[in-house]
């Protein structure tokens, strides 16, 4: 009660710059609407009562059937830290460990108020219109006021059964997809064994009533922050690749290709998820099923991290920190991908005609035709190079998101800033654990990691 | 003195002996040398060398110096080294037998490849000659035969020192390999026989790998190489290096561990180190973590048995740990190589016995305190969930959760109460990570079956209100096996009739007790009628691979999920000892990792890390650990441990005989059985290996030199039986009788490996023992040489099953009638039973990939399903060919009704309904991962290191959904 009374005399400031949701928007692509004025100063440190509690803590260490010192990553670490959001002058997280909706001030890092689920949340909390939505392993959709007062809750198991799920006892079905909310819906999955169902709904924003739930979900489970386009919904299945549905009817469309990871990142209707087996993030076009491209394809200690803007990928990884230019890069890459497809058949051509088998064209035609699609191959090369606007040494990439004119990465220890024009660092600053988490909102650099402490660094917004 | 000088005597005369043998000899030393030659000492060819290499007299023993001069790419240009000829023509080089042996030192790697002394060509696919030389730092003997298309580098398991002498020596003896350093048998391989084959032409050369494609030069000395046209023995060897050890300055001694390492968690932070040695020594253990971390730890005296703890130990951090000890002859001993120890392993719940309370000090608080102490004490249950019924005002939660390492899950059916109570626990910092509060109704309880270890309630305790209308929701969730309720009020008026009637009217059966700190109703549940165990690797020591579970059937639901998840698990493809499940438990092997679980909620009761432990190859060897009612038997090195199945505690040891590991294991009775092979010689798929291949050296196959049987409560040797190498992929115990299949080729034995290729264990005879005795009951010659690739045995129904599969890609199986009452009864050994054949069969295998070719056998009532047919047991008529479709790489296991396997994820295949399921984004490893046992189907592991994209990869079980449902009212 005291909270409350507390809240109301201390109404909350929503700003443009807020950070409402995991990786500020639907389509989690770690894009900050503010910038920063370095250096940042820190204004305080929350040392959460526990440090989270991971639904899956490592992988298997080697995988020596495809040779022997490959290093596994881990491809669902969603609940890894505690990823904070704020809104105005409140930051909010869920915890794994102790259950409950945390609500802190941004200027001061006091705890203002904190709610009771029945299971782990482990998945950030969404903010939409004065509201947070919360998804627990109870297998219940929250949503709060923002005086910590609950509003209403759904179930989205299609049972009251609760067993035991990593180390505590929750819903068969835990709710381990986040909220999203866009035009009076809220979109979450529940369900973890595909064997007993999972289902995707959509509930009406205001009273939790279920608006649609999907056809049951049977080949995965839906675990990893959901991701939104204008028209589709995108549910990670943890270890496995992303499952697409139409958020107007629910209607299942297809399953992305790839490596698998809960790390996925979207531009537009373009997929990046990771990290796969090695590290990688693997770029699955709009409309498509296949991997276009992989980042970071070879083995590597790191996974790999990206944002996406539309004149730029910044791709955080296997050692480096890179920039290139995204819409040149994929031209030229598609132009590679199909020189390499057509100089692959001319070869063939030419050695049915050396067998003297027939073929579409006399082997002096082919052989000159093939010649010209090296050349160009070469062009192409030599483009794709140029794409590559710049690298900076990186020997972690937990995080990365950016704020105008600089990317932020998160590491062992550390958090870092660089200059998006060359990729310089700028600024650093020790915190408590590995970076796992980051945010940018009304002023603040907000970082989360794994021992369960969020360091909030402040600096003046420069709009 | 009188005993010195024989011993003396005939070291000497071993050493003139081997000595007199070779055909080539040089000792690197100045007085040797002429120009840019040293004469050698044996054989008239010198050895000659160029560039930077020469003769060094200083810094320790006189030697061959080649000292890294240059770029390895002048060396190679230069060919700076040492050689006796760079043409073999004219040359009397080994033929059918070879040993060679160096005193070497490598002071530098330059690149993964070096030569020691070689006659080699290794291009692509040509390869010819011998080589001892090394492979990165381990050294290792190459050799080609008339027989084999291909070179065998027979590498150490170890690494060697650089910058320390070492005596290195290979040898073979026209049918094996053996690789010695300093006097020890390393390594052996059979993959070679007959005559060694040279190319036609190559280099002789000394301290090089040196062929027409490569050269790549020893950086480092040679004081001595010699090569003989015969085998040396071990014994001769082990004199060669005796000879001259003392003239150089070795590295530390191999430290010979004959108990453990044993890693014990003491807390978050420390561990407990336990191992023996032969010796009384004064050890040193010395933990590294990934980040640099430095613990180390020695105790004060001299001692055979060693305990040491480590305090601040990093959460979540990979550690390697060496052990060293320094001997009573003053040298430095060191483990073999450096353990692992990963202390993200460590399950146990955060300790909360300090905890504030939350309460105002009353007279209520000590009264909680004596009830919370009296269920721990009463019910002995203090891990696992404990399910409370309704809270009061939580007083026992927070008592139980602070005297227990129980996870309190409390169900209140007052909203408002619910919400004080977390709060209140919330600030004692129990909340979530130790207790739970939900809020619901007592009489529909949301939980599924049997999750609860222990049930109590904290309302009851303090009104006497029984929580529900009766006891069915609580019976419903109660652990089966052991599961306690204790209800009870202190004070009050509540009537011990009231309680016997309030459980009786679920069926249930209480005992009450009323004294003067109240009255209490216990309730201890027994095992689920019709459960089954696995206790053994294929269920039984039957070898059925049938839990005989009649309760695992029909449609299955999700029961628990959870750790241990993929990291402690060896890669998935190892072909590794199945799980196992007994009284409510199941056990788990992990990589050198071994979990106690409870069976029906997935809680961690304790883990053993030992490096000692760990097994693989299940077709060709059997597990390592077999489950009791009460206990895990667990063998590594020489000894078997009885470890308590509940604590943990390592209780009992039982010891194979001297210079042996315990191989085979079996529990029946009161007897636990063993067998024995030479140490090394097992499986453990460190290197990746899938043994999924039809040839040598991975179907080579484990064979013990003894079989033998103890007490499995006292320790005490009961019967030992000798006589051949029993096979131990075939030990079958059914009916009182022990079965085996025995190869009575004496060559074998004479292998310095218990892993012995399928045709030389030939002369089989199949051999059945009395259980109880170990008297010979009976044998007969029998030839399963077709069963090349693998040899199972099995027993059913009076039915001896013997099933393998050739190169030839077909399944052969017997099957012999054992049920005469003469076989098992005789009294004296019956040399020529009648052992009628029942039936063979021999069909091609239905895929010769993923497993395919090495399925084990099972059997279901009286049908034997093998491979992708079912047969009647007795005629071998093919009954059914609708058996599902395996696509992974395991094998199956099934219950009464049903069966499991691994299709693209978990299949099931229910028997009667012919309903095949698939539990989607979730797959087992490459063997028997999935045990129908206890009631449910258990799948602990999962697929561990495959880098495939499938969704799930968690320890998990799953219950029939008959039992979800709740009781009728």
């Amino acid at each position: 009660m005291r909270t409350v009374l507390l809240l109301l005399a201390l109404p909350v400031m929503v700003a443009a710059a807020d950070w409402p949701t995991y990786k500020a928007d639907a389509a989690r692509s770690g894009i900050a609407r503010e910038e920063l004025n370095l250096p940042l100063k820190e204004a305080w440190v929350h040392r959460s009562p526990h440090k989270p509690r991971p639904a899956w803590r490592a992988p298997a260490r080697e995988d020596l059937y495809n040779g022997k010192g490959q290093r596994l990553h881990n491809r669902q670490t969603f609940d890894h830290a505690y990823h904070a959001i704020a809104v105005g002058n409140l930051i909010f997280y869920g915890s794994s460990a102790d259950d409950q909706v945390y609500c802190l001030d941004a200027k001061t890092g006091r705890v203002r108020w904190t709610y009771f689920t029945e299971g782990p949340i482990r998945l950030a909390p969404t903010f939409h219109e004065d509201k947070l939505y919360i998804g627990s392993d109870d297998g219940h959709v929250y949503c709060l006021g923002l005086n910590g007062k609950l509003l209403w809750k759904t179930s989205l198991a299609p049972k009251n059964y609760r067993i035991a799920g990593n180390g505590r006892i929750i819903s068969a079905w835990p709710v381990r997809s986040g909220v999203l909310v866009d035009k009076g819906i809220a979109y979450a999955a529940a369900g973890m064994f595909p064997s007993e169902g999972v289902h995707i709904y959509a509930l009406d924003e205001v009273t939790g009533d279920i608006k649609w739930r999907s056809k049951k979900q049977t080949d995965v489970p839906a675990q990893g922050f959901l991701l939104m386009s204008e028209n589709n919904l995108y549910v990670p299945a943890g270890r496995d690749n992303p499952v697409i549905y139409e958020r107007v009817s629910g209607k299942r469309l297809r399953k992305l290709g790839g490596k698998g990871g809960t790390d996925v990142t979207m531009y537009g209707d373009a997929v990046f998820t990771g990290p796969g087996r090695t590290g990688q993030i693997g770029l699955v076009l709009p409309g498509q099923t296949k991997v276009f491209y992989t980042f970071f394809g070879k083995p590597s200690q790191q996974r790999t991290q990206m944002v996406v803007t539309p004149e730029r990928f910044y791709v955080g990884g296997a050692g480096e920190l890179r920039a290139m230019n995204h819409p040149e890069f994929l031209k030229q890459e598609k132009d590679r991908q199909e020189t390499s497809g057509r100089i692959g058949k001319l070869n063939e051509h030419i050695k049915n005609a050396r067998r003297g088998k027939p073929t579409p064209k006399p082997l002096p035609d082919l052989q000159k035709e093939l010649d010209k699609e090296k050349m160009h191959m070469e062009i192409v090369l030599a483009n794709i190079k140029k794409c590559h606007l710049w690298k900076a040494p990186s020997e972690f990439s937990d995080a990365l998101i950016l704020a105008g004119d600089t990317l932020f990465v998160g590491g062992d220890n550390v958090v870092r800033a660089h200059r998006v024009q060359d990729g310089r660092e700028v600024w650093r600053h020790a915190v408590s654990g590995r970076a796992l988490g980051l945010s940018v909102a009304n002023g603040h650099l907000l970082a989360s990691t794994d021992q369960g402490v969020i360091h909030n660094f402040t600096a003046k917004s420069v709009q | 003195m009188n005993r010195i000088i024989p011993s003396f005597l005939l070291m000497t005369g071993l050493v003139a002996q081997a000595a007199e043998g070779p055909d080539f000899h040089w000792l690197f030393e100045p007085e040797r040398v002429k120009g840019k030659e040293v004469q050698a000492l044996v054989g008239g060819m010198p050895a000659k060398f160029n560039g930077s290499v020469r003769i060094e007299a200083d810094n320790g023993p006189p030697h061959l110096l080649l000292d890294g001069s240059g770029t390895s790419e002048s060396r190679k240009l230069l060919k700076q080294g040492a050689w006796v000829a760079n043409k073999l023509t004219g040359l009397k080089l080994p033929k059918k037998e070879i040993t060679v042996s160096a005193w070497v030192k490598v002071d530098k790697l330059v690149g993964q490849w070096g030569g020691i002394c070689g006659v080699i060509q290794d291009n692509g696919s040509y390869e010819r000659g011998w080589l001892l030389g090394y492979e990165n730092a381990r050294f290792n003997f190459a050799l080609n035969t008339v027989n084999n298309s291909k070179l065998t580098y027979l590498a150490d398991k170890a690494d060697f020192k650089l910058g320390y002498w070492h005596h290195v020596a290979g040898v073979y003896d026209g049918t094996e390999m053996r690789l010695y350093v300093n006097g020890r048998l390393r390594v052996s391989s059979a993959a070679q026989k007959g005559a060694i084959r040279y190319p036609p032409q190559a280099f002789f050369e000394i301290g090089a790998y040196h062929d027409n494609d490569e050269f790549y030069s020893l950086v480092g000395g040679i004081n001595k190489v010699a090569v003989w046209p015969r085998a040396l023995s071990a014994k001769e060897i082990e004199v060669l290096f005796k000879a001259k050890e003392k003239q150089f300055p070795m590295p530390p001694q191999l430290l010979e561990i004959t108990h453990g390492p044993f890693v014990d968690w003491v807390d978050r932070g420390t561990v407990r180190l336990e191992w023996e040695t032969s010796s009384p020594m004064r050890a040193k253990v010395v933990f590294r973590s990934q980040g640099g971390q430095r613990l180390e730890t020695s105790p004060d005296k001299p001692a055979t048995r060693h305990v040491v703890t480590l305090s601040n130990l990093l959460p979540d951090a990979e550690y390697t740990y060496r052990i060293t000890s320094q001997g009573a002859d003053g040298r430095e001993y060191e483990s073999r190589k450096p353990y692992s120890f990963d202390s993200s392993f460590y399950y146990r719940l955060p300790d909360k016995s300090n905890a504030p309370s939350p309460f105002p000090d009353s007279n209520l608080s000590s009264v909680i305190q004596a009830a919370a102490k009296r269920i721990v004490a009463q019910s002995g249950i203090n891990k696992g969930y404990c399910l409370m019924l309704g809270s009061a005002e939580g007083r026992l939660a927070y008592e139980l959760a602070r005297q227990t390492q129980l996870q309190m899950i409390v169900v209140e059916p007052d909203a408002g109460r619910a919400q004080a109570i977390r709060q209140k626990l919330n600030k004692a910092g129990l909340y979530g990570v130790r207790v739970s509060v939900h809020h619901g109704a007592l009489d529909e309880l949301p939980y599924g079956p049997y999750f609860a270890n222990l049930v109590v309630s904290g309302s009851m305790l303090m009104d006497g209100k029984l929580p529900g209308p009766d006891a069915a929701e609580l019976w419903r969730v109660l652990r089966p096996a052991g599961g306690v309720a204790m209800l009870g009020q202190v004070g009050g008026g509540l009537k011990p009739d009231a309680l016997r009637q309030w459980f009786g009217r679920a069926g249930v059966k209480c005992v009450v007790r009323s004294d003067i700190e109240g009255v209490w109703a216990t309730v201890k549940r027994g095992k689920l009628e019709g459960a089954g165990d696995w206790t053994h690797q294929y269920g039984s020591p039957d070898n059925t691979a049938n839990s005989r579970d009649d309760l695992v059937r029909g449609e299955m639901g999700i029961l628990w999920w959870g750790e241990p998840g993929p990291k402690p698990f060896p890669d998935r493809g190892g072909r590794n000892p199945a799980p196992l499940a007994a009284n409510g438990r199941l056990f788990v092997q992990a990589d050198r990792m071994i979990y106690g679980m409870d069976a029906y909620n997935g809680s961690i009761l304790w883990t053993l890390s030992a490096p000692g432990i760990r097994r693989s190859n299940m077709p060709r060897d059997g597990s390592n650990m077999v489950a009791s009612e009460d206990y895990l038997y667990l063998a590594g090195g020489r000894h078997a441990l009885g470890i308590d199945a509940q604590t943990g505690e390592r209780k009992l040891r039982f010891s194979a005989p001297k210079d042996r590991h315990w191989a085979f294991m079996a529990v029946v009775g009161n007897q636990l059985l063993g067998s024995s092979v030479k140490p090394g010689s097992a499986y453990v798929a460190d290197a990746g290996e899938w043994y999924d291949s039809a040839k040598a050296p991975e179907i080579a196959r484990m064979a013990s030199d003894s079989l033998f049987s103890f007490d499995r409560r006292t320790g005490k040797q009961l019967w030992k039986h000798t006589g051949g190498l029993v096979m131990n992929s075939s030990i079958t115990i059914a009916d009182g009788v022990v079965y085996f299949i025995e190869s009575r080729n004496d060559e074998p034995a004479k292998l310095a490996t218990s892993r012995v290729a399928p045709g030389s264990l030939n002369k089989q005879h199949l051999v059945a023992l009395d259980l109880v005795t170990g008297r010979k009951l009976w044998e007969k010659s029998v030839d399963f040489s077709k069963c090349e690739i693998m040899l199972y045995l099995l027993h059913s129904e009076g039915t001896l099953v013997t099933t393998g599969t050739d190169s030839k890609k077909t399944y052969h199986t017997y099957a012999y009638d054992v049920s005469s009452p003469s076989l098992r009864f005789a009294e004296k050994p019956n040399l020529n039973p009648d052992v009628p054949k029942l039936w063979e069969d021999h069909h091609t295998a239905a895929k010769d990939h993923h497993g395919g070719l090495i399925q084990h056998p099972l059997v279901v009532k009286e049908v034997f399903y093998s491979d992708n047919r079912a047969f009647a047991l007795r005629t071998g008529k093919v009954v059914r060919t609708d058996l599902p479709q395996r696509r992974g790489c395991g094998t199956m296991a099934a219950s009464n009704h049903s069966m499991f396997y691994r299709a693209h994820f978990h299949g099931m295949w229910d028997l009667e309904a012919k309903t095949k399921t698939e539990f989607n984004g979730i797959r087992s490893g490459c063997w028997l991962g999935i045990i129908p046992a206890q009631g449910l189907m258990l799948a602990p592991g999962n697929g561990s290191a495959c880098g495939c994209t499938h969704a799930i990869q968690t320890s998990a079980a799953w219950v029939p959904r008959s039992a979800l449902k709740k009781p009728k009212k």
